[in-house]
C-alpha cells in the first residue's frame, strides 16, 4: 500500500515528462477509438437499413441496387408468388422500388460532387419500412413532382432542404417538401418520391431495380431463392434484406478499419517508444531509492509490479483521455461514398461500451509494453548496487 | 561524471577573448566546422569544441535513450510518409489526368447513360478530333467473387483513336476488331485473374445478367498514368446486341480528344449546349476533372488522412520534447557551468535546439528509408494490386521526401521550445553551488 502511493506520487513529483508520455498514448488511443466507432457506426447504419423478415429481390451479383435491372413482368410475377405474405385485403406484402443515382454539388464551397440516391417507391414501400417518420414539412401529393429528403444529408449537397429543386431531366425538376427519417439508416441518405416520378423522368418505364417481399413466413425463403435463382436466364438473386446490406457495408467498414488500425498500429509503437524513455529515465533518477526499498525488504517483484503500476498508471489516464476526447467524436459525421454503390452516405461515430473498454485496455497494454523493460532492469539490481547508484 | 564538459587534455576550450567580435563566443564563429583541425605547429591535434559538436557529443552520453527516441522518432516519420504519399497518389491520379481528352456523361445521374446517337454529334464538333463510348459493365469473375475490378463495353474501331495510350500490337488491334467477344486486359488485372492472351474467360454480368464468355486477345500496358492497369475493355456491340429492347443503344461515357488542349472549357460547353434541349442532357469534363470529381466522392477520408499526419507530428514532438526534457534536467550543472564560462543564455538554448534537430532530421531522414523500402517491396504492390484504380501509381515522391525532412526539422525546433526555456528558468547558481 504504501508501495503503491510512493509510485503514484513520485509520478507526481515529475509532471511534465509523465504529461508528455501520456499525452502520446491520448492521440493513439484517440485514433484507435474513433476508427472503431465509426466502423461501428458505418455497420450499424447499413445494418439499419436492412430487416431480417424483409426479402429483397436483385439481379444476380448486383453490389447495390442501383445497379440492378429486374423487368416489370418479372417483377409482377415475384409479387405473385404464393410464398409471399398477403395482408387483410389480399394484396401482396411487398413493393417493386427504382433507384438511380443523381450526381450532385456538395453543400461548402469548392467544386465536390457526390452521388445521392433517389429511391421511388411504390404502394407498399412504406409498409416495409417501420422506421420512417416524417420529421418536417408534408408527404408529397400523389402525382405531383414533389420529393422527401432523409434527414441525414440535408444542407449537405446545394437545394437539399425543404423548398430546394432538384433537377431530374433538362425540363423537369421536383420539389423538395419534407424531411424524413428511417432510423439513422442508409435511407436517412437518399431522396425518396414516387415511383412514377421516378420511372417517367429516368426512361425506367421497362425495369425496376429491385422487388421487397414479406414471406408468409421464415421458411418458405428457401424455396422461394431455389425457385427464383433457377432460372438462370432471368439472373435474379434473392436474400434477406438484413444480409443485403450487410455485404454492401463490409468493404467499406473493411477500408475504413483496416487503414484506420493500421496508422493507429504505427502510431502506437511511438506510444510506447515515449512510455519506455520516460519509465527508462524515472528508474534511472531513482536507482537509490529503489535500493533503499530493496534494502528495507520490498521483494524484486514489488518492485517490479510498482514501476508496471506506475507506466500503467500513465498511459490509462493517456488512454481515458483519449477515449474520453474520441466521445466528443459523436458529435460528428463521417460522409463518404459507399465502396459498393458508389452512393454518398452519412455515417456517425457510433460509440458503445465495448469500444470503450477496448481503448482503455489498449491503454493499460501500452503502459505494460512501454515499462516492461525498465521495471526488469529495475528489479534485477541488487540493492548493493542499487545503493551504489552503478546504472 | 561522464561527459563531454570532463575536459580531458587533448580537449580544448578557447575561453572568451576580450579582442574577439562575439564577445561571448568561441575565437571562431558558432558553427561549423566543429571536428578536428590541426595546429600552426602540425604537431599536435587540438578540438575546437564548438556547440553543434558539442551537441552532437551530448546525443552520444545516453545511448540507450538516444537510439530509443530515434527509433521512435523513425516510426513516427515512416507513417508519416506513408499517409503522405497515400495521399498524392490519390491525388496523382487525378492531377495527371490529360486535358486533351474529354469525357461526356448524364447530366443528371451517373447511373442513367446517354443515348449511343449522341456519339456521332460530338464527334462532328470543331475542335473534336476522335471519339468513341464506353459503358460499365462491372461483371465479375466468378472464380474471384469477392474482386472488384472494372469492365467496359467499348466502342472498339474508335478506342484506339482516343486512347492512343493502350499500349498494343498492331497485330493485337486487328485480332480485337475480328472478334465480336474479344477482349483485353490490362497487365495488373491479367496477373491477378491470372490470365494470358488467348483465354477464354466467362464473366458474370450484375447490372447485365448473365454469363457472359470473352476471348483474351491481347494484355495491355499503360503507356500514361491515366491508364488504369486493371481495366477488362470488350467490345460494346457484343453487349448490346444480347439486350432487351429496352436497355439497348445505351452509352455511358462519350471519350473524345480534342486538337487545343488550352480551348478544352470552350468545346466541353460546346458539347453540353449541343444537348441543353434535348431529353437526356449532359456534362462534360476534361479527363482530369473527372478524376477530381471521383477524389470528391472520398474528401472525407482524404481530411481524416490528413488530419492524422498531423496528429504524428505532435506525437514526434511529445517523445522528443520529453526525451530532451529529462536530459536537460540531468545536466543542469553543465550547462551553470556553460554560463558561468561567458555562455549567453541563447547559446545555451542554441545547444538544446540543435541537438533535438540533429535527433529529428536523423529521425525523418530514417523513417523515409525505412518508408522507401517498405514501398519498393511490400505496400506498392499490395495496393497497386488491390486498389490500382484509385492508387495508380504509389511511391514516395521526391516532393514528399523534402517535405518530410523539412518538418522533422521543424519538430527538432518545436521540440526544443520546452526545454530551453526550463533551461532559462533554472537557478544556475544553486546548480553550481549544489554538491552531489
Amino acid at each position: 500500500m504504501i508501495a503503491a502511493l510512493y509510485h503514484l506520487r513520485s509520478l507526481w513529483a515529475r509532471k511534465a515528462s509523465t504529461t508528455a508520455a501520456a499525452g502520446g498514448v491520448a492521440l493513439v488511443v484517440f485514433v484507435f477509438t474513433s476508427v472503431l466507432m465509426l466502423s461501428d457506426g458505418i455497420r450499424q447504419t447499413m445494418a439499419g437499413s436492412g430487416d431480417a423478415g424483409t426479402v429483397i429481390v436483385v439481379s444476380r451479383g448486383a453490389p447495390a441496387e442501383l445497379m440492378s435491372y429486374i423487368s416489370n413482368s418479372d417483377a409482377d410475377a415475384i409479387l405473385a408468388r404464393d410464398e409471399v405474405a398477403r395482408d387483410a385485403r389480399g394484396v401482396p406484402v411487398g413493393a417493386a422500388e427504382v433507384t438511380v443515382a443523381l450526381t450532385m454539388e456538395k453543400a461548402g464551397g469548392e467544386l465536390a460532387l457526390g452521388n445521392v440516391v433517389l429511391r421511388g417507391l411504390g404502394d407498399g414501400s412504406l409498409a416495409l419500412r417501420p422506421d420512417f417518420s416524417l420529421r418536417a414539412g408534408r408527404k408529397p401529393r400523389v402525382g405531383a413532382d414533389e420529393l422527401l429528403v432523409g434527414e441525414a444529408i440535408v444542407g449537405r449537397f446545394k437545394g437539399v432542404a425543404v423548398g430546394g429543386d432538384i433537377a431530374l431531366t433538362s425540363s423537369r425538376s421536383a420539389r423538395i417538401v419534407g424531411v424524413f427519417s428511417a432510423g439513422g439508416s442508409t435511407y436517412d441518405s437518399e431522396l425518396w418520391g414516387d415511383i412514377d416520378l421516378v420511372r417517367t423522368a429516368f426512361k425506367r418505364d421497362a425495369q425496376v431495380s429491385s422487388v421487397r417481399v414479406k414471406l408468409v413466413n421464415d421458411g418458405a425463403l428457401r424455396g422461394f431463392k431455389r425457385d427464383l435463382e433457377s432460372k438462370t436466364d432471368v439472373g435474379l438473386e434473392a436474400l434477406r434484406e438484413d444480409e443485403f446490406f450487410d455485404s454492401q457495408s463490409s468493404s467499406t467498414a473493411s477500408f475504413v478499419a483496416v487503414l484506420g488500425l493500421s496508422v493507429a498500429a504505427l502510431f502506437s509503437i511511438g506510444a510506447i517508444v515515449g512510455v519506455l524513455l520516460t519509465m527508462h529515465s524515472f528508474v534511472g533518477r531513482r536507482v537509490r531509492e529503489i535500493g533503499t526499498m530493496r534494502a528495507l525488504g520490498f521483494s524484486r517483484a514489488s518492485i517490479l509490479g510498482g514501476l508496471l503500476l506506475e507506466s500503467i498508471a500513465v498511459t490509462s489516464a493517456g488512454g481515458a483521455v483519449g477515449a474520453l476526447a474520441a466521445l466528443g467524436m459523436s458529435a460528428f459525421h463521417f460522409s463518404t461514398t459507399n465502396l459498393s454503390s458508389f452512393a454518398e452516405i452519412t455515417y456517425s461515430f457510433r460509440p458503445s461500451a465495448e469500444t470503450l473498454l477496448t481503448s482503455f485496455g489498449l491503454g493499460v497494454v501500452l503502459g505494460v509494453l512501454g515499462g516492461l523493460l525498465p521495471a526488469l532492469r529495475a528489479a534485477r539490481l541488487t540493492p548493493i548496487d542499487a545503493l551504489r547508484s552503478a546504472w | 561524471v561522464r561527459g563531454p564538459l570532463a575536459f580531458t587534455t587533448h580537449h580544448h576550450v578557447k575561453l572568451p577573448d576580450e579582442d574577439s567580435p562575439f564577445p561571448h563566443g568561441f575565437s571562431r564563429p558558432y558553427g561549423l566546422p566543429w571536428c578536428a583541425h590541426d595546429r600552426d605547429d602540425g604537431t599536435q591535434r587540438s578540438r575546437a569544441v564548438t556547440l553543434a559538436g558539442l551537441a552532437a557529443k551530448n546525443l552520444l552520453r545516453h545511448r540507450f535513450r538516444s537510439v530509443m527516441t530515434l527509433l521512435g522518432l523513425s516510426i513516427a516519420s515512416l507513417t508519416f510518409v506513408l499517409l503522405r504519399t497515400t495521399l498524392t497518389a490519390w491525388y496523382a491520379g487525378a492531377t495527371q489526368g490529360l486535358t486533351d481528352r474529354i469525357g461526356t456523361r448524364n447530366r443528371v445521374s451517373l447511373t442513367n447513360n446517354l443515348p449511343h446517337s449522341y456519339s456521332p454529334k460530338v464527334r462532328a464538333l470543331p475542335g473534336v478530333t476522335a471519339s468513341s463510348f464506353a459503358i460499365w459493365f462491372n461483371g465479375k469473375d466468378p472464380r474471384h467473387p469477392n474482386y472488384l475490378f472494372n469492365s467496359y463495353a467499348v466502342e472498339v474501331p474508335t478506342t484506339f483513336g482516343v486512347y492512343p495510350d493502350i499500349v498494343l500490337t498492331d497485330e493485337e488491334k486487328q485480332a480485337w476488331l475480328a472478334d465480336r467477344q474479344g477482349a483485353i486486359v490490362g497487365d495488373v488485372l491479367a496477373r491477378n485473374l491470372g490470365l494470358r492472351k488467348g483465354d477464354r474467360v466467362t464473366l458474370r454480368g450484375t447490372a447485365y445478367p448473365g454469363n457472359w464468355t470473352f476471348d483474351i486477345v491481347a494484355v495491355y500496358r499503360a503507356g500514361s498514368i491515366s491508364i488504369d492497369r486493371t481495366w477488362f475493355l470488350f467490345n460494346w456491340d457484343y453487349l448490346n446486341e444480347s439486350l432487351p429492347e429496352a436497355r439497348r443503344g445505351q452509352v455511358q461515357w462519350i471519350i473524345s480528344r480534342i486538337d487545343d488542349p488550352s480551348r478544352s472549357a470552350e468545346i466541353a460547353r460546346a458539347i453540353d449546349r449541343q444537348f441543353a434541349r434535348e431529353e437526356v442532357p449532359t456534362i462534360t469534363m476534361t479527363e482530369k476533372q473527372a478524376l477530381l470529381s471521383l477524389i470528391g466522392f472520398f474528401s472525407s477520408v482524404l481530411r481524416a488522412l490528413e488530419a492524422m499526419s498531423i496528429g504524428i507530428l505532435v506525437i514526434m514532438v511529445l517523445i522528443l520534447g520529453n526525451t530532451m526534457s529529462m536530459s536537460v534536467r540531468e545536466r543542469i550543472r553543465e550547462y551553470a557551468v556553460l554560463r558561468a564560462l561567458g555562455f549567453s543564455s541563447g547559446q545555451v538554448s542554441r545547444l538544446i535546439f540543435t541537438e533535438t534537430t540533429i535527433l529529428s532530421v536523423l529521425g525523418g531522414v530514417l523513417g523515409l528509408a525505412g518508408a522507401q523500402l517498405a514501398t519498393a517491396l511490400v505496400v506498392r504492390r499490395i495496393v497497386e494490386d488491390q486498389m490500382g484504380h484509385l492508387f495508380p501509381q504509389f511511391e514516395v515522391t521526391s516532393q514528399t521526401a523534402v517535405v518530410v525532412v523539412l518538418v522533422s526539422g521543424a519538430v527538432g525546433l518545436v521540440a526544443a521550445i520546452v526545454p530551453s526555456f526550463q533551461v532559462a528558468r533554472m537557478p544556475l547558481l544553486d546548480a553550481l553551488r549544489r554538491v552531489e
